[in-house]
């Protein structure tokens, strides 16, 4: 227990109030309801981001406290209440523990809010990945394919995706300009009685992108941008069409060097890498129903090639990273896996904390229990 | 699908059977292993998942399920006649054109009609997704995949049978056949010429043939379509695996002539059965049973490498003995014994209810524990197997509870939860074999036996509490003076809640460890996540309330109540939000029953609610008068 000031120990430990806790809590089910049933409209990750990621959540003009915000309050309370408040000392080792638990959990949830990384590795058969794609961030990538040995990547990162962002860097002889860009695109054929703009080039010479309607889950969603290129030479400037998983690769050529453009998905780099051996589904005899997933690899790591098997909760963990079978891209020259990469700093925090609350309610449940259910004859 | 339909009126076996005798003996048959949906099972469960997937029971008035599956196998005819498939919604009897009937019941031959009748409709149907269809809609044409599943398993052995019979000499002579021979399809197969000819003979528009002869062409042109379709049957697996390939594929009789795969033994074991079919047409008992005796021993030893027969065994004495059901009836007899108790011999009937819930305790349990068995792995992993574990959890809370206080409270509690629960238990079974495979992720018995089972004695517990909150509310209302008895049930709220929110957290986060572990996020927002969080949010809220006065001892009876929506709705309402990785058995009718619950809890609260506080304030007011009194 720590003593405070007279003075700062009633605002203080205002906070640490059970009845803040209380209504805070109740507005934490609410959200929870909330969430869960937006769900059906707008699917997971925007109502993630609207309910339980937020600081604040508009309803019209009122600003209604969110998850974060929420979660924040009950953690000061906490913090205070088991710093500086008494009360919930004595007599009450229990469900002082509990609480002990419940902060670090909390806890945990922060550092996982604020530090986890997470995203997807697709390998196709006998390839070898290093790199994990995130789920939601964009990025434009243009890749110097002239090198022998090795493909020089220029990527510029999700903020400069929008209108009138101009992108330079000192490898590249040209700039680009963001003309347009669509969260989610669709393309049509450009038709023939209207003559093409002079200056489109590629993919935008024959087809023309809209904007469409944003998908329900956010991964639906297929992004695309129209951009000028600018310094790269008569014949070569000119407005390009970029959407994603495009399926021919939009390039130009300027220094005598070919240059590809890429929007695609935010890779991070990993300090390793993982070749896929084999991926295998076995199905329920008789049934079109999944028994188990599972993908053999080669992780290769410092001059290191070791073998190792990645399946439906057995997944691999490797330098703070751990490798997940999240899903499959099927094809008769063999499948291709997908796994899902986290790398988490709060991910201990659970399991200790969980610990920790079960010993905490298990002491007040045997300190309280002959209190609660007494016996008959006792009484 | 016209086509199909207007085959199936012709698809009666030429020959007539003689009805099976009453020597006829079931029970050999009811052993043989098979593989369905997976798994390997006794022909009895396959027998009685369809019988309730049809009639809703799995048994007929005068056929048990093997009998009636033993008729379908080998007796279509008979089989078509027979009113078997529930049709419960009249919009769906309408639709198909069919007269009502009492019970609900229709014949394969009256449905193939109505659907004959409503083949446009039908097809305009099947081409649009679930989603886009209307609730009747979907009933409509889920009696018509029920419709199919009959056909496919009706013509299990068609391949086998002799089928095809000529008449007419000129005929015969055309396809190379002698008038009035039996033949299979097997028969035929080896026979190009048969085919052919009725290939020739069809195209020719039977040029040169009489009238009657023109229609046995028909016809027999009708049932060789059907029968080269009935090559692909392959619900029926009753073929083990073929030793000299290793694999765990059981194949159907038809499927093994089409695949090539057979053996001399698997040949042999076919013969066994055909030796069965031609006992059953001709009504001979004895050699019946001694057929089904050998098909049993050859099973057996065929299957030996990938099930025990114990195993198999087990599973048909825990679908004999129907444990679930017996205990529900202790349960209700329970019940009824404490009822009685309030009003006569009260300690003698008490002793009784207790040992009726008890009892009735041991059959749920001893079912359950058959069923980890079986299966081996844990007991919970469906929705189905969710209800009966919380129910079993609700009554040893009960047994517990009146052991140590001795009031007929804990009967109650375990009486009313232990039938209310074990009743949806049977309304569940209909939906197929409850013992299911299960999908990838499921397959892990570590989680399911931490996570899942946690998180259901939670929700067992939370059931608890919540008719704990009913007793309390009701007795203040009717026994407002009765002020100890109802402090004691108010101080079980308090324990049975702490225990509620230590089984639901601990679920929940033995749920987020294993998502953890899994793929990779401890918490994902997934409706069915945020369900068990709601339950564990209200439970804080309701203890802290308490703990601040912002609730008294009825506000946490109110409170507890309601727990029972939320449990109600993390359990069962979220699956109908069909998102997320846990929506699994979703009926559509949980809807309807779902808000009737909620509303009756919701409305009981308030109501109660009202009640108990106006009853405690007159009995304030008697209170202050009484002292008033006093120091006058």
């Amino acid at each position: 227990m720590i003593p405070l000031p007279e003075k700062a120990k009633k605002y203080v430990l205002f906070l640490a109030k059970t009845e803040i806790f209380t209504f805070a809590v109740f507005w934490l089910m609410c959200l929870t309801v909330a969430g869960t049933l937006a769900q059906r409209s707008m699917g997971l990750f925007r109502a993630q981001e609207l309910f339980f990621s937020s600081f604040i959540y508009w309803v019209g003009y009122i600003p209604l406290p969110g998850g974060y915000t929420t979660m924040g309050v009950i953690f000061i309370g906490l913090l205070i209440k088991l710093l500086f408040d008494s009360t919930l000392k004595n007599g009450k080792l229990g469900i002082w523990i509990t609480h002990v638990g419940a902060l670090l959990l909390l806890l945990g949830g922060f550092l996982t809010a604020a530090f986890s990384q997470e995203g997807a590795m697709v390998i196709p058969p006998n390839q070898t990945v290093n790199f994990v794609n995130d789920y939601h961030k964009l990025e434009l990538a243009v890749t110097d394919t002239s090198p022998a040995d090795h493909d020089q990547v220029t990527a510029f990162g999700a903020g400069w995706l929008k209108p009138g962002s101009v992108m330079k860097a000192p490898v590249l002889p040209f700039e680009i300009e963001v003309v347009r860009y669509f969260k989610n695109v669709r393309f049509d054929r450009r038709n023939g009685m209207i003559a093409a703009a002079p200056d489109l080039r590629g993919f935008a010479a024959n087809f023309e992108l809209r904007g469409a309607p944003e998908a329900k889950e956010a991964e639906q969603n297929q992004a695309g941008a129209l951009l000028r290129i600018r310094g790269a030479g008569a014949g070569k400037d000119g407005t390009y069409a970029l959407f994603e998983e495009m399926p021919v690769r939009q390039t130009l050529e300027a220094n005598g060097k070919t240059y590809a453009l890429d929007l695609r998905r935010a890779r991070t780099i990993l300090p390793f890498k993982l070749h896929l051996i084999q991926f295998e589904k076995k199905m329920h005899p008789g049934t079109g129903m999944a028994k188990s997933y599972k993908s053999v690899v080669t992780l290769q790591d410092g001059g290191i090639s070791q073998r190792a098997l990645i399946q439906m909760n057995e997944p691999l963990r490797h330098r703070g990273y751990t490798f997940y079978q999240s899903s499959f891209i099927e094809h008769p020259a063999g499948d291709t896996t997908v796994l899902a990469v986290v790398k988490n700093a709060g991910r201990t925090f659970p399991y200790i904390s969980s610990i920790i609350m079960c010993i905490g309610l298990l002491v007040h449940l045997m300190i309280q229990a002959p209190k609660l259910i007494r016996n008959r004859q006792g009484e | 699908m016209k086509r199909l339909l207007s085959s199936i009126l012709l698809l009666s076996s030429v020959v007539a059977a003689a009805s099976p005798t009453p020597d006829f003996t079931f029970k050999e048959l009811g052993l043989v292993p098979m593989l369905h949906e997976g798994r390997i099972k006794p022909l009895d469960t396959f027998a009685r998942i369809h019988l309730l997937a049809f009639y809703g029971r799995s048994k007929l008035p005068d056929q048990s399920a093997m009998q009636w599956l033993a008729e379908l196998l080998f007796d279509e005819s008979r089989a078509y006649d027979r009113r078997v498939f529930n049709v419960s919604d009249y919009a769906v009897v309408e639709a198909l054109g069919l007269e009502r009937t009492e019970g609900h019941k229709y014949s394969f031959y009256e449905l193939t009609q109505g659907f004959q009748s409503q083949a446009e409709t039908f097809s305009q149907l099947l081409n649009k997704k679930e989603e886009e269809r209307t609730s009747v809609q979907n009933h409509m044409v889920e009696v018509y995949e029920k419709y199919l599943r009959y056909l496919e398993i009706s013509r299990s052995f068609s391949v086998f049978l002799p089928q095809f019979e000529v008449s007419s000499p000129k005929l015969a002579l055309a396809l190379t056949v002698q008038p009035g021979e039996r033949l299979s399809f097997r028969d035929l197969m080896k026979r190009k010429q048969f085919e052919e000819g009725i290939r020739r003979l069809v195209t020719s528009k039977g040029a040169g043939l009489t009238d009657d002869e023109k229609r046995e062409l028909a016809e027999l042109s009708i049932r060789y379509d059907r029968a080269q379709r009935d090559v692909q049957t392959e619900i029926f697996r009753i073929i083990p695996p073929q030793w000299q390939h290793a694999s765990d594929l059981w194949l159907a009789p038809t499927a093994l002539m089409g695949s090539g795969l057979g053996s001399p033994e698997s040949t042999q074991y076919l013969n066994l059965w055909k030796g069965l079919y031609e006992a059953y047409h001709s009504g001979d008992g004895r050699k019946w049973n001694e057929t089904s005796a050998r098909i049993l021993v050859e099973s057996q030893q065929h299957a030996a490498k990938v099930i025990s027969p114990w195993k198999i065994r087990l599973e048909n004495a825990y679908n004999r003995f129907d444990f679930f059901t017996y205990s529900l009836a202790l349960y209700i007899a329970s019940f009824l014994a404490l009822a009685f108790s309030w009003m006569i011999w009260p300690q003698a009937l008490a002793r009784w209810s207790f040992g009726l819930l008890a009892a009735g305790g041991v059959f749920h349990l001893a079912g359950m524990v058959m069923r980890v068995v079986i299966m081996g792995r844990p007991p919970v992993a469906t929705l189905y197997e969710s209800i009966i574990f919380v129910g079993l959890t609700a009554v040893v809370f009960g047994l517990v509870l009146e052991r140590m206080r001795r009031n007929g409270l804990g009967t109650l509690i375990g009486a009313v939860s232990g039938a209310i629960l074990q009743f949806m238990g049977t309304r569940y079974e209909t939906s197929g074999d409850t013992m299911g495979m299960l999908v990838a992720v499921l397959n892990t018995n570590f989680w399911l036996a931490t996570h899942v089972v946690t998180i259901t004695i939670g929700y067992g517990s939370c059931f608890v509490g919540g008719v704990l909150g009913h007793v309390y509310l009701l007795s203040r209302i009717f026994k407002p003076k009765d002020q100890a008895k109802a402090d004691e049930v108010s101080r079980n709220i308090v324990g049975v809640s702490l225990v509620s929110l230590f089984f639901t957290m601990f679920g929940t986060i033995l749920g987020g460890i294993w998502a953890d572990q899994s793929w990779g996020r401890f918490w994902g927002w997934d409706p069915k996540e945020n369900g068990a969080l709601w339950i564990v949010l209200w439970l804080l809220f309701l203890l802290h309330a308490r703990l601040c006065g912002i609730v008294g001892k009825i506000g946490m009876a109110v409170g507890m109540v309601l727990t029972n929506v939320i449990v109600a709705l993390a359990w069962f309402g979220v699956n109908l939000l069909n998102v997320g990785l846990h929506s699994y058995g979703f009926t559509s009718n949980i809807a309807t029953n779902l808000a009737l619950f909620c509303g009756a809890e919701i409305l009981f609260s308030i109501v109660t609610y009202a009640m108990a506080k106006q009853k405690e304030q007159l009995l304030d007011k008697d209170e202050s008068l009484r002292k008033g009194i006093v120091q006058t």
